[in-house]
């Protein structure tokens, strides 16, 4: 029966994330000699067919309806089931964005399939996709395969880099399907200001944590940040709780990987270790002796961050003669 | 008044987790406890409880040693819990852990809530909530953070990447709750020693209908390979010292690894 | 609320309280065990020794079900200077036939399965609560508190260890000196199990204990090194009062003892995996407090039952007993239907009877000895130089030991006074 199936399928409610998944998808799609497919879902859509085309796509699916607005998980994962029903690819990617972390084990289930979720590397392997992940707070990496058809995978935007080839065609293809109604009612929706920068890519990265007791104290972070070119971050309790940033770092949260990552007034709780192991270099600042994120780190001062982060800032503009 | 099932994972202790010399993961005599964000699932139910009565059980597929966490979930406030006993060890995957809830919950007789941590902090899939709610054709909301109930109809504050969407959904439905939604109680010493009392059920798959086998079909993820990070700081900390000689100290070290004005 | 009673409440599942738990349930009394660690043991320093004999007694042959890591065949006294170290190795075979004298424990494992005993035998266990008062009727012991609930019961056991309040709580006792109080850090050093062997020059499942004097700065204090199944407890205890006086910090302590070539040695290429700190009350007899009230016994640590005799650091055991004495204590009481204070005294009689208060009366001299710093600092670093002179070949003419020590003990101590510390050491052990 999984010989019925065949070729790689890209969907995600986010375009640029859509190009890096289509792109993804044509590398592995050229291992295995298959179609790679795009699928866009909405209330009304517009195909962009030549730019997805450029990313890898040979195919684009689309399915409009009425009861697609909002993207509720319900409706999408009713909307892929039936374009996953004609079209039959071997694999699925999607997005490990939330959206997409909801949907794909909904959709997963409806179709009778294993999921992988939040994959940090995509191999194939005789002819099988290895998928890997994160488990066990960050101490571990699993590596999977799925027996079930399609294999469904997310992967969180940004993993892998998109690639544009021009001059590649594709074809559009019209889905109906039958979507019911949301029972999910959308009250309101308050947008976050999102940050412009993108912290993945800081060559260094200075994170605040509970530490801090108040907003305006991330100044002195920033303060260091800026004599080294970098960029600051937060863990999760400051950004999720307190509300002063809208992202993090950590399991939940962004992966960093900076030549030089400092954390200040941080526990180091595995689940925000998880999210630094990358870097080259991490330097830690707390009060606490018994502190953690000690044992991950290369270089600590055992002291008051209040003390520390401004001499620690005038030390490295005198050093770096700024 | 509102019936609420709390489905629960007794789960490794992650922090207890060592990575021996050949980079595995060591699991045996790793202690077990109650996934964090599932406790905050379970102060979500008594919270809405507290407010408009009615019954909360927790529900858990694990090992039978999971009893020892769900008492824990029994002080909070669970009026019963019940155990699915996991024949395998837990190297089944989310879509036979869901056969099983599934069957439980059927079992259980009606509900209008099912809670759920936004994913669990040993497998941290994030996969059984979308999945249950899936299988028994009832609405999700995932990522609240904040949970209410409004004539009738569960309101709630999802937290997603760019925004906050406060959605309003009839019940039956499922709920996933963030860690952020609610600090979980500390039971009392009289609450834990009332908790020895209240129903504890265990049920075998057989009991349910089903079988190791079958969940073994359903569960189609192989694990092929764990690793653990094996990441070597070299943890020079310096402690001690007056502040400007520790920084000094410090940017010199940084300055050898090359890695400033990079 | 309904009025929650038990027979007994017993207050911290360290090997005083889950004995005592265990020996009451065992006989039928309801019984509340309330520990404040996430589990029985979670809070406990990491390892140690406990001597068998009279855990076999309450839990026979237990060594066969209980985690115990290595039965303790080899005991070695270390004399430490800066640089050298003097060893008296004692090996004993017979150590290691049933009933055994003594193993190395892991205490979070053995605190559980202790606890997991009493459980077994009916007591209920409640962990993750703290007891945070008693609750006291014309000055009998009638319940305890925790946060804000209140559990009556005929007796309260204190088990809480060396921290415990409510000793105080019910008038035994009153506040500490820290002439009175030493600091304890421990260390979980892991190694694989074969190197352990080898290294310790010992048979399967067999371990060996060290005991270290001297080369702690000056401070009054020994350290120790304990081989577990696949790793080792290092650690020191010092002197409140005298790391006061040096100035020195615990941990810093136990840094510069890693460095030590003698101690670097036996922990090389280890890794370390634990790190904690607790207090002990040394003073022996004279520290004890009165052992009941109304209602109410003091068991364990937190009757200051320890000894530390220079060689052995005797706590767990005594522990035991004295668990197991306050148990019989109040089945007794229980027998009669009162509970006052005098029927419980026949706790004090059990205790004598069992060997904890002989054992602390034939130590009872130690603590006294302590305070002669010489004890730390002069004598181990006498006793490295002589070696070191004994064994060097020199250019110079070789001089006879007794000429060699009376030189090197100039400026650091008299004769007269050192002949009278070998006294003192004589009657104190
Ligand atoms: C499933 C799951 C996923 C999670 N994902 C993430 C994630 O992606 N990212 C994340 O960050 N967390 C995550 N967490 C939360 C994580 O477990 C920790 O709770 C969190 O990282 C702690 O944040 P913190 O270090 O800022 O705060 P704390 O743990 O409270 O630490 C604050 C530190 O500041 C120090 N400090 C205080 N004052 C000063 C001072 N004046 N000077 C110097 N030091 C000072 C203290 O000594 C302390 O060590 C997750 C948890 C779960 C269960
Ligand atoms: C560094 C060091 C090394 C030692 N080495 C040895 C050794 O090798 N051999 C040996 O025999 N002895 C040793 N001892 C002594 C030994 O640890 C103690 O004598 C022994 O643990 C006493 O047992 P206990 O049951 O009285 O108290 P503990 O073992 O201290 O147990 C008390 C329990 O009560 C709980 N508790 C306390 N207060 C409360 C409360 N209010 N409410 C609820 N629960 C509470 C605690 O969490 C704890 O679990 C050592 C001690 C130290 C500090
Ligand atoms: N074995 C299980 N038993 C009961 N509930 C579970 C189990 N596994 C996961 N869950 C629930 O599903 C949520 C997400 O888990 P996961 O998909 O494993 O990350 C958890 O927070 C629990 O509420």
């Amino acid at each position: 029966m999984a010989e019925a199936y065949k070729g790689v399928m890209a969907y995600s409610e986010d375009k640029e994330n859509l190009l890096e998944l289509l792109s993804k998808g044509r590398e592995i799609a050229d291992q295995l000699q298959a179609e790679v497919s795009a699928v866009l879902l909405g209330e009304k859509v517009e195909a962009n067919v030549e730019e997805l085309a450029a990313y890898g796509a040979d195919k684009v699916y689309l399915v409009e309806n009425p009861n697609l607005k909002g993207l509720l998980a319900e409706a999408c994962a009713e909307a892929l089931h039936a374009v996953v029903s004609q079209a039959k690819p071997e694999i699925l990617l999607m997005s490990a964005s939330k959206r997409g972390k909801e949907l794909a084990p909904r959709l997963a289930e409806r179709l009778g399939t294993g999921c992988v979720t939040e994959c940090v590397a995509l191999n194939v392997e005789e002819g099988q996709l290895r998928m890997k992940r994160i488990v066990l707070g960050g101490k571990v990496t699993s590596t999977h395969t799925i027996g079930g058809r399609p294999i469904i995978a997310t992967i969180p935007p940004r993993m892998f880099e998109k690639k544009r080839v021009e001059g590649r065609k594709a074809e559009a293809v019209k889905v109906e399907a039958e979507i019911s109604p949301s029972k999910v009612e959308i009250v309101e929706a308050k947008p976050k200001a999102v940050a412009g920068v993108r912290i993945e890519e800081a060559p260094v990265v200075v994170c605040g944590g509970r530490g801090l007791k108040q907003k305006e104290d991330f100044k002195l972070l920033e303060e260091l940040a800026e004599v080294l070119g970098g960029q600051v971050g937060c863990t999760r309790p400051i950004a999720a709780d307190r509300g002063w940033f809208t992202e993090w770092v950590g399991l939940s949260g962004k992966k960093v990987q900076p030549a030089l990552y400092i954390a200040v007034g941080i526990s180091g709780a595995i689940q925000h270790v998880a999210g630094i192991r990358g870097s080259k270099i991490v330097v830690s600042i707390n009060k606490d002796p018994e502190a953690p994120i000690f044992a991950d780190s290369d270089y600590g001062i055992v002291g008051d961050l209040y003390k520390v982060v401004p001499a620690l800032t005038e030390a490295l503009r005198k050093a770096l003669k700024k | 008044m509102v019936d609420i099932i709390v489905c629960a994972k007794y789960a490794w202790d992650v922090a207890e987790i060592k990575i021996d010399p050949s980079g595995k993961p060591v699991l045996e005599g790793v202690p077990r406890r109650i996934s964090d964000i599932d406790k905050n699932a379970m102060e979500a139910a008594v919270n809405l409880k507290e407010k408009h009565g009615g019954t909360i059980k927790a529900l858990c597929f694990g090992p039978a040693s999971a009893k020892d966490g769900l008492k824990e979930l029994l002080a909070m406030g669970a009026d019963e819990a019940y155990v699915v006993e996991d024949p395998s060890g837990g190297m089944l995957d989310t879509a036979a852990t869901v056969e099983a809830l599934a069957a439980a919950i059927q079992k259980m007789g009606s509900f209008d809530l099912i809670l759920c941590g936004e994913a669990t902090t040993d497998g941290y899939t994030g996969q059984v909530g979308p999945r249950l709610a899936g299988k028994l054709g009832i609405p999700q909301v995932t990522y609240a953070r904040s949970l209410s109930l409004e004539d009738g109809s569960v309101v709630a504050e999802r937290d997603l990447e760019d925004a906050y969407i406060t959605v309003k959904v009839s019940m039956p439905a499922l709920v996933s709750v963030t860690r952020e939604i609610n600090v979980p109680r500390i039971p009392s010493l009289m609450a834990i020693l009332k908790a020895s009392k209240k129903p504890m059920t265990t049920w075998k798959l057989e009991d349910l209908g089903l079988s190791k086998e079958k969940l073994e079909e359903v569960s189609t993820l192989k694990t092929v390979k764990l690793e653990g990070f094996a990441v070597e700081r070299k943890r020079l900390i310096i402690k001690e010292k007056p502040v400007e000689e520790a920084v000094q100290e410090l940017v010199s070290n940084l300055l050898k690894e090359k890695v400033l004005g990079v | 609320m309904a009025e929650e009673k038990f027979d007994v409440i017993v207050v911290g599942a360290g090997p005083a309280g889950s004995t005592a738990a265990y020996m009451l349930a065992k006989e039928g009394l309801s019984v509340l065990l309330v520990e404040r660690g996430r589990q029985a043991g979670a809070k406990n320093m990491t390892g140690g020794i406990i001597y068998s004999r009279i855990v076999h007694e309450v839990f026979p042959r237990f060594w066969e079900e209980a985690p115990v890591e290595r039965a303790i065949t080899s005991y070695n006294i270390v004399f430490l200077n800066g640089r050298s170290a003097l060893t008296l190795n004692f090996k004993c075979p017979r150590f290691a036939d049933p009933p055994y004298n003594a193993f190395s424990v892991l205490r979070a494992k053995f605190d559980q399965w202790m606890a997991g005993k009493a459980e077994e035998a009916g007591a209920m266990i409640v962990t993750g609560a703290t007891v945070d008062d008693l609750v006291m009727e014309d000055g009998k012991v009638k319940g305890i508190r925790s946060g804000g609930d209140e559990i009556f019961a005929d007796v309260v056991i204190d088990a809480e260890g060396a921290k415990s309040l409510l000793v105080e709580k019910a008038g035994l006792r009153g506040d500490f000196n820290p002439a009175d109080v030493s600091v304890g850090v421990k260390e979980v050093v892991e190694l694989p199990e074969e190197v352990i062997d080898e290294r310790f020059a010992v048979g399967k499942g067999e371990g060996a204990a060290f005991t270290l004097i001297g080369g702690l700065q000056g401070v009054v204090g020994g350290g120790f090194l304990y081989t577990n199944k696949s790793s080792l407890s290092l650690g020191i205890v010092a002197r409140i009062d005298s790391l006061m006086e040096k100035k020195v910090k615990v941990h810093e302590l136990i840094e510069d003892y890693k460095m030590h070539p003698y101690i670097s040695r036996l922990i090389e290429g280890g890794s370390i995996v634990e790190y904690s700190a607790a207090i002990l009350h040394e003073r022996g007899l004279r520290q004890v407090p009165k052992l009941y009230t109304d209602g109410f016994l003091v068991t364990g640590s937190a009757a200051c039952l320890l000894i530390n005799n220079l060689f052995t650091l005797r706590g767990m055991d005594l522990a035991v007993a004295s668990g197991a004495a306050a148990a019989k204590a109040v089945l007794r009481a229980k027998q009669k239907g009162d509970f006052s204070a005098s029927t419980l005294s026949a706790y004090e009689s059990f205790l004598r009877e069992n060997f904890v208060l002989t054992d602390m009366e034939t130590f009872s001299r130690v603590p006294d000895l302590m305070d002669n710093r010489r004890v730390f600092t002069v004598y181990p670093e006498l006793l490295c130089l002589l070696m070191e002179s004994l064994f060097s070949v020199h250019p110079a003419p070789t001089m006879k030991a007794f000429r060699r020590l009376r030189e090197l003990m100039k400026g650091r101590v008299g004769l007269f006074e050192a002949l009278g510390d070998l006294f003192k050491v004589y009657r104190a052990l």
